[in-house]
């Protein structure tokens, strides 16, 4: 949009006639960093949805159906605001979101400080795609959007071409549902997820400064050589039905070895091991490394000198087969 | 394996015949034939539980593991015969004592023809887990963290499963000879949890070298930590991020760390940190 139409479109008085861009630039900020916000959820509605439910926001409706919801409203008034359609209500939404955002971001940080969230916790804001501690995610919120959303509100242009802007903003909502509904069925968890093929084990990790992990250093173990990994929910009412297929392949010996990776205490682990007796290795990983890791549990990757070749939903083909017939 | 019921025999033969069994010398399973059934062979030393008969703590008896059968084998002069907990089936059974051979390496097998008499199933009690044989109630519990300041002997001590691991470890004798070597008094302080995985395969090793560097220039101290070790203050002093991690002194000051990832041959983690590039070489 040029700025001579930027103008024309936008109430203003000869003095100011760089307030309408810096408006819309402002708005196209803003909008801008809540279409990327949007992306990283909607490939990723479930831990979305996790981060919603354990905010306490899951009121009146299941969280899955308020992390649609709350990705459409941000899909929509992204749109709004990069197209330059910073009317009223749009804005007053907008503030409302940003407000929200960083207000939850702020009690994160805060809790994390005084040792009432784990230092790792995030919002899961830009869903599993961006590492942040809850320091960074306060202050890049604040900085992001706080700036941009007080300049979004300076020189409101005037209703133009309103329908189509509206219909276009809609149409965008719409999509963004549907998008979000659909997404996790659809094969894309290397696109929204940060295990993929070349992820280095050593880059995959949480935490910042001293309390840095990385999956290299959590399971050394699988840090060398060739290794089929499994990350596992042990509470999936499929557990057993998977443990008795990781143990064909670990009792028939076959190469290269399998492991799980599990969010478990050492506690569990024991109680696992008589319950379920399996015959490969179980590692206990911390919940805030795995989660950025899968969209549905189990996915299993085979992973060579510390680097992922390839990943599966569910249980690789290479582990998923029959006991060998007794001779 | 033959499964089957049988008679058992008197609980003071069989105690006998235990504590006969455990105090004699090692001797060799071949020469009362190689189990045919592998899967119960290669029992080893375990120390990750403690055994409670009738709740009181058996602090002298030995637990073997078996990875090939995922089972645990205990030895008990309080129990009649040795006691096989079978994870896979969650099953308990007794073994006669003369069917249970140990190996000069420490390990045990079951022989072929061992027969098994079923004492029904265990109880899992969260990490324990609860059975009874010969009308006495057993449990398995995890053993309690090792916490604070530890000699590399007491950790040897406490653990038959560090003991085997440790003498089955052989440190690369050319770079032992060179930190043997080392001028200036180094101070390896390791973290570690006895809860982890990791350092359970991993300190052995250094407990190993420990012996092998006896008399030189290197003092070695352990600290484990509890789980988590959020907010414990020596590994907030030392910033312990993982474990196991070894920190070197000389004299107050830290010159390098072992993290968790470089522990396979601790030996050559000492000398990279000590003699690694633009390290000053004290040799």
């Amino acid at each position: 949009m040029s700025v001579s139409a930027l103008a024309r479109e936008t109430v203003q008085t000869p003095r100011f006639r760089w307030l309408p861009v810096l408006g819309w630039l402002g708005g196209a900020v803003l909008g801008g960093v809540l279409l990327f916000a949007a992306y990283g959820k909607a490939l990723d509605p479930g831990a979305f949805a996790e981060q919603i439910t354990a905010e306490g926001l899951a009121l009146l409706f299941p969280a899955r159906a308020w992390a649609v919801a709350l990705i459409a409203v941000e899909v929509g008034l992204g749109l709004a605001l990069v197209i330059n359609l910073r009317h009223r209500p749009v804005l007053i939404a907008a503030t409302a979101l940003v407000l929200l955002f960083v207000f939850l971001t702020g009690r994160t940080y805060w809790r994390a400080a005084h040792g009432i969230a784990p230092p790792s916790a995030s919002c899961g804001c830009f869903g599993n795609l961006v590492e942040r501690s809850p320091a960074q995610a306060f202050w890049q919120d604040l900085l992001l959007l706080v700036p941009p959303l007080v300049l979004a509100w300076f020189a409101r242009p005037r209703p133009k071409r309103l329908g189509v802007k509206l219909g276009a903003t809609g149409m965008a909502t719409g999509a963004a549902a549907l998008f979000a509904t659909l997404s996790p069925g659809l094969p894309l968890d290397d696109l929204a997820t940060r295990l993929k093929p070349g992820a280095r084990l050593s880059e995959l990790c949480v935490g910042a400064d001293e309390a840095r992990v990385c999956l290299a250093g959590a399971v050394p173990e699988i840090a060398a050589g060739r290794h089929w990994v499994v990350l596992v929910d042990p509470d999936a009412t499929d557990f057993p039905a998977l443990v008795d297929r990781l143990n064909v392949h670990a009792l028939a010996r076959r190469e290269p070895p399998a492991s799980a990776l599990a969010d478990i205490t050492p506690e569990r682990q024991t109680e696992l091991f008589w319950r379920y007796a399996p015959a490969f290795d179980l590692h206990e990983t911390p919940a805030a490394l795995l989660r950025p890791l899968y969209r549905a549990l189990p996915r299993s990757f085979l992973v060579e000198e510390g680097r992922v070749v390839q990943t599966w939903r569910g249980l690789a083909p290479e582990l998923d087969r029959p006991a060998p017939k007794p001779n | 394996m033959n499964r089957s019921r049988r008679p058992s025999l008197s609980n003071a033969l069989h105690s006998a015949a235990l504590l006969s069994w455990m105090f004699a010398a090692p001797f060799e399973a071949t020469a009362q034939g190689v189990p045919a059934d592998a899967v119960f062979r290669g029992f080893e030393p375990n120390g990750d539980f403690v055994l409670i008969v009738n709740g009181k703590e058996s602090p002298k008896a030995e637990i073997f593991y078996s990875e090939s059968a995922r089972s645990y084998l205990i030895l008990a002069s309080e129990l009649a015969s040795p006691v096989l907990v079978n994870a896979p089936a969650s099953t308990v059974e007794t073994i006669d004592l003369m069917k249970v051979a140990r190996q000069v390496d420490g390990t045990i097998d079951l022989l072929a023809d061992a027969t098994l008499s079923p004492s029904g199933k265990y109880q899992i009690r969260e990490a324990d887990i609860v059975f009874e044989v010969g009308g006495k109630t057993l449990q398995l519990k995890p053993r309690p963290y090792m916490l604070g300041s530890l000699t590399g002997a007491e950790l040897l001590a406490s653990s038959l499963s560090y003991q085997k691991t440790a003498k089955n470890y052989a440190p690369d004798a050319g770079i032992l000879k060179r930190l043997k070597g080392q001028r200036e008094k180094v101070r390896v302080l390791t973290f570690f949890g006895s809860w982890c995985p990791h350092c359970k395969r991993h300190l052995p090793l250094l407990l190993k070298v420990e012996q092998g560097l006896a008399g030189s220039n290197f003092a070695f101290e352990y600290y484990g930590l509890p789980r988590p070790f959020d907010g414990e203050p020596e590994a907030e002093k030392h910033k312990i991020s993982g474990v196991p991690t070894a920190i070197l002194f000389l004299g107050e000051k830290e010159i390098g760390r072992i993290p968790a990832t470089q522990w396979s041959n601790p030996e050559v983690a000492l000398d990279l940190q000590l003699n690694g590039p633009g390290r000053s070489n004290a040799r």
